[in-house]
């Protein structure tokens, strides 16, 4: 008696929900659809009723629900055919599409693509599921055997490659090199008279031997260097009253500071700026004329440069030119490289 | 790659009643464009852009940074002509194009700094063409153009460029009129060592035959001339060149070339090693190491002038190249003095049809008996073309 209450009550609730499944889908209210799944879920569906709620599902992006629910499906509907056609994959069989009905493909492409999305949601490579990924995977098979919407099906994975692959690429790694410039610098000196002052430049050539250090990814690079330099240079007065010259004359000292660069082809060439300090070494020769002397100006510069970069697998070509800070003379550098 | 691209293939181009941009860059070896044939009518590069050439500016070169998102490059391509109109007839084309740049000299400098606006170049350009694959074409252009220093005796309205064009087959042509001669890497940087030193800068058009092959791995150029006809006959330099390249890795370029040019007063031999290579979305080095033997009649300025130069493309965004032009020069080899210019530059196209560039050149004096200062150079350049 109280069975046969139960059930008299419950029909009609069956149907109510029943009729407000397809109400809310005829109306397209999608939102109200996954409403009715997610306070129920455990219920008794039909398969018609499950499908439309899939969609609901779908619209929403609740995949992991809808994948469930697709699950569900199968086993309630398809589970022979499921398990004969892994049987076939697994044993190599070919597999004739037109014994599958349309119905299981498309709920084999709906896991795909709920698969597929959620892939997609992916924000960063550490949120990567194996599992995600080896189930898209296995769907993306299915669906290939089957032949169904293989375009699509395509499409898809290559979405989805390259968007894992992005996810990699956007992973700093360390990074090492050491390079070989050669390279011209300036030095700034007066030659101080008893009524005149005239500003010297000595212009360097040389070489910088050095290595650097950072993190890069697909797009960025940071890192610090720092060189040896060794070369020489020459010096001469025009317009002072006495003749000052010297040549050859030695020059050493250090280079070196942080860079950040942007990478800019798939060939891993870069461009960016560098805020090296140079420390110079370099003695001038005081004039034999009575009453004048050279004075050297701080040793210690500031420059800002413009860096460039164009690799060849390891090995790369860079060159650098910029300008000393609040001052007129500029630095510039070609050189070879290795990186790691 | 097959100079002349399938015709079925450009039903999407835009066939323009005028074609676009007027010089080759050689540094879109970048965007996996070996030949200039690729692009052009000149098999050495430079003059009108074919209709090809045209859609890859469009499409490849020029930003898309002005046009409706909704626009897709087939889009962008067809609109790209003058009046955004496809031509109706296959035989001939016409071309409008302006180059103006201001040019700053020891910027900063009280006493010294010079500020002028030069305008290098407007003409026009007209391209008969017939004949399954553009077999035969002429061409030929005319404008104003400022004269060298030093030359006054030319118009300077006159034409720069104009021949008769036939390709045998798609790996053999033959061309014969006033063209550029034949020689190393065609920057467009006129006042280069690389290309004053053997005298193949932007007036140093001669008139000649030039033979052209295209082979899978090869390209070879030779040409002859009988200097320009239309200077005085004992300035004119006659001689003739050869160019060759190949291909390697199926990106590179890798190649030599040899010139031989003289009047009755000068003699030239130029010969160089150049590379060109493609690192990909538009980024390029171009190099290039040459040397000019030269004689004169009465001995008194015989030389040997050594030169190098490296141009770097990077193209962070599609429209925008950076670039450094690093030269080396020696103006002779029995001195150690040599001379090094340095110039970063920006250059941006951010429609098709406008490219606009800035340069800053330092260049830079080595010598074992004088120190000096460091000369600049700005420039600002405009092109527009129609």
């Amino acid at each position: 008696m109280k069975t046969l209450l139960a059930l008299l009550l419950l029909v009609p609730s069956l149907t109510a929900l029943a009729n407000e499944i397809e109400r809310a889908y005829r109306a397209k209210d999608f939102k109200r659809v996954a409403e009715i799944y997610q306070a129920n879920p455990k219920r008794a569906y039909t398969t018609r009723e499950l499908m439309m709620l899939s969609l609901g599902l779908r619209k929403n992006q609740l995949y992991r629900q809808d994948i469930m629910l697709n699950v569900r499906i199968i086993k309630k509907e398809y589970g022979k055919l499921h398990k004969a056609i892994l049987s076939d994959m697994k044993q190599g069989n070919t597999i004739d599409a037109d014994a599958y009905p349309k119905s299981l493909k498309i709920i084999y492409w709906n896991l795909m693509n709920d698969y597929g999305r959620i892939m997609q949601g992916y924000k960063d490579v550490q949120e990567v599921n194996a599992k995600d990924r080896q189930h898209y995977a296995s769907f993306s098979k299915l669906l290939s055997e089957l032949e169904f919407r293989e375009k699509e099906v395509d499409k898809l994975n290559d979405e989805i490659t390259a968007h894992i692959q992005y996810l990699e690429n956007k992973v700093y790694k360390f990074t090492f090199g050491f390079n070989l410039q050669y390279l011209s610098w300036q030095q700034v000196s007066t030659l101080e008279g008893p009524t005149t002052s005239t500003s010297l430049i000595v212009t360097n050539r040389g070489y910088c031997a050095g290595v650097e250090a950072g993190v890069e990814n697909y797009r960025y690079h940071y890192y610090v260097d720092a060189c040896l330099m060794l070369g020489s240079g020459g010096v001469s007065s025009t317009g002072s009253a006495i003749n000052y010259q010297q040549s050859n004359i030695p020059a050493y000292g250090v280079k070196g500071g942080p860079g950040i660069s942007m990478i800019v082809s798939s060939s891993r060439s870069r461009i960016g700026i560098k805020l090296p300090v140079i420390y110079n070494i370099q003695e001038l020769s005081q004039p034999r004329n009575a009453g004048y002397s050279v004075k050297e100006e701080s040793p210690v510069s500031f420059v800002a440069t413009l860096y460039s970069r164009w690799q060849f697998e390891k090995f790369f070509l860079q060159t650098e030119f910029g300008q000393y800070v609040q001052k007129d003379q500029t630095l510039w550098s070609l050189g070879i490289g290795k990186s790691f | 790659m097959n100079p002349r691209f399938p015709r079925s293939l450009l039903l999407w181009a835009l066939l323009l009643a005028t074609s676009l941009s007027s010089y080759a860059y050689t540094n879109f070896i970048g965007h996996s464009y070996t030949s200039c044939l690729n692009c052009h009518y000149n098999p050495t590069g430079g003059g009108p852009l074919t209709d090809y050439g045209r859609a890859v500016s469009a499409t490849a070169i020029s930003s898309k940074m002005f046009y409706p998102d909704a626009w897709s490059e087939e889009k962008v391509a067809y609109t790209s002509g003058f009046l955004f109109r496809k031509p109706k007839q296959e035989w001939l084309r016409t071309q409008v194009n302006y180059r103006g740049f201001q040019v700053v000299r020891n910027p900063g400098s009280e006493k010294n700094e010079q500020k002028e606006w030069i305008n290098m170049q407007l003409d026009g350009r007209l391209i008969l063409k017939f004949g399954q694959n553009d077999k035969f074409v002429a061409v030929g252009n005319y404008g104003y153009a400022p004269l060298p220093e030093g030359v006054e005796d030319q118009p300077e309205w006159r034409s720069r460029e104009y021949y008769l064009g036939y390709r045998f087959s798609p790996k053999f042509g033959m061309y014969a009129g006033l063209m550029d001669k034949a020689y190393g890497v065609k920057v467009i940087e006129h006042i280069a060592f690389s290309r004053t030193a053997p005298q193949v800068a932007q007036n140093d058009q001669v008139h000649g035959v030039l033979g052209h092959y295209l082979g899978e791995k090869w390209e070879i150029t030779g040409q002859g001339f009988a200097g320009n006809l239309g200077q005085d006959a004992d300035l004119q330099m006659k001689g003739g060149s050869i160019l060759a390249e190949r291909t390697t890795f199926d990106l590179h370029r890798i190649g030599f070339s040899a010139l031989q040019s003289k009047n009755e007063f000068l003699t030239l031999q130029s010969y160089a090693l150049h590379g060109r290579f493609n690192l990909k979305e538009g980024s390029a080095i171009l190099t290039e190491v040459g040397q000019t033997n030269r004689k004169t009649f009465n001995g008194l300025d015989d030389r040997t002038m050594r030169y190098g130069l490296l141009q770097t493309y990077l193209r962070p965004f599609r429209g925008v190249y950076f670039l450094s032009n690093i030269e080396y020069f020696n103006r002779d080899i029995r001195e150690s003095d040599y001379t090094v210019r340095w110039g970063p530059g920006l250059q941006f196209f951010p429609v098709q049809r406008v490219e606009l560039r800035l340069d800053a050149y330092n260049t830079r004096s080595f010598s074992t008996n004088a120190s000096t200062r460091d000369s600049w150079m700005y420039l600002f350049q405009a092109h527009l073309w129609l």
